[in-house]
């Protein structure tokens, strides 16, 4: 039995340590996020089976004058996002074990390829804009929607992992160490994501 | 049975046992519906859409995943045989869980095969 019956008790990282050693369930933050991540995987569905609905009814998907999906870019980028799974869920397992400043390095790594990602991801969506307007088919329109949400996604992703870098600065407690575990989940996720939507994206190359 | 709850994370076993047959059969329900969209869509000149192939393969998988789900609710439930439904966790809880993917999983395996053999039977592209 942990020496703090309530995890929010804990306020240094050897106290944050002990209560997680000693934690039999998940915390609510962390269900929490999983009825967030499951509401938001519904919306990425029905974006992804609105994309698969308008290409089985067009004879030419892109449509003429639109061109085809870029292979090596998209693909490159995609595999760098991934591989941040890696640091978050790194800086996790450090801070459940009172290692602040590695838990924090790791999230710093991370936060910064993340945001390089999404630099290069809206210097190509821009550009695609300019090229093919949503306007003007159902393709750009579905395939600008999909991209849109999940850059999105990638931003609110940025600002958690700002926010809890901000928020440990002053040191670990157990609420912060609730919202760590909750921006990693989260994280984990739009990584998922991301290989649907870039999965989906090229699958015309297919 | 022993061997994969020796072996395998005790809460996955049981999380897998409770949700596997029913997202497997969510999963066959939303493909095959894809699937026969893309058959009827005009799309369907280029793509060359086998409506009974995929639904064959769907059916197959998913009863093959439903199978494995049953397998780990029953391992799980052996596992706690000894334990009440009502008793504390996170035994109790696992051999409550277990008790009801067991009896929902047979459901879910029959729902399984009764949709895609009406799909693979029914012609595509017509109402009924």
């Amino acid at each position: 039995m942990s020496a703090f019956p309530h995890s929010g008790e804990a306020t240094t990282p050897a106290a944050v340590a002990r209560v997680e050693r000693a934690r039999l369930a998940r915390p609510n933050g962390w269900w929490g996020i999983a009825l967030f991540v499951a509401t938001e995987a519904t919306l990425f569905g029905t974006i992804i089976g609105t994309y698969f609905y308008l290409r089985f009814n067009n004879l030419h998907w892109p449509p003429p004058g639109v061109p085809e999906p870029k292979l090596t870019l998209p693909l490159v980028l995609t595999g760098l996002l991934v591989a941040t799974s890696v640091p978050v869920q790194l800086a996790v397992e450090w801070a459940s074990s009172g290692l602040l400043s590695r838990a924090r390095a790791a999230l710093l790594l991370a936060a910064v390829v993340q945001a390089g990602y999404l630099a290069m991801q809206l210097h190509l969506f821009v550009h695609d804009v300019h090229e093919f307007p949503p306007s003007g088919s159902a393709y750009s329109s579905i395939y600008f929607t999909m991209l849109g949400a999940h850059h999105l996604h990638v931003f609110v992703g940025i600002l958690l992992s700002v926010w809890i870098l901000l928020r440990t600065a002053t040191g670990l407690t157990g609420y912060r160490m609730n919202g760590l575990r909750a921006t990693g989940f989260y994280w984990h996720f739009v990584n998922v994501l991301a290989l649907c939507v870039v999965g989906t994206q090229l699958s015309p190359l297919a | 049975m022993r061997l994969a709850a020796r072996y395998i994370d005790p809460e996955f076993l049981q999380w897998f046992g409770l949700f596997g047959a029913a997202l497997t059969w969510t999963a066959q329900f939303v493909m095959g519906f894809g699937v026969t969209i893309a058959r009827c869509g005009s799309a369907n000149a280029v793509l060359g859409v086998d409506v009974k192939a995929w639904e064959i393969a769907l059916m197959t998988t998913g009863i093959a995943l439903a199978l494995l789900a049953e397998s780990a609710a029953l391992s799980v439930l052996w596992e706690t045989r000894n334990v009440d439904y009502g008793g504390p966790a996170p035994a109790g809880r696992r051999h409550f869980f277990a008790l009801a993917a067991a009896i929902g999983n047979v459901l879910f395996i029959v729902i399984i095969v009764l949709s895609g053999t009406g799909a693979i039977v029914h012609p595509p592209c017509m109402q009924s």
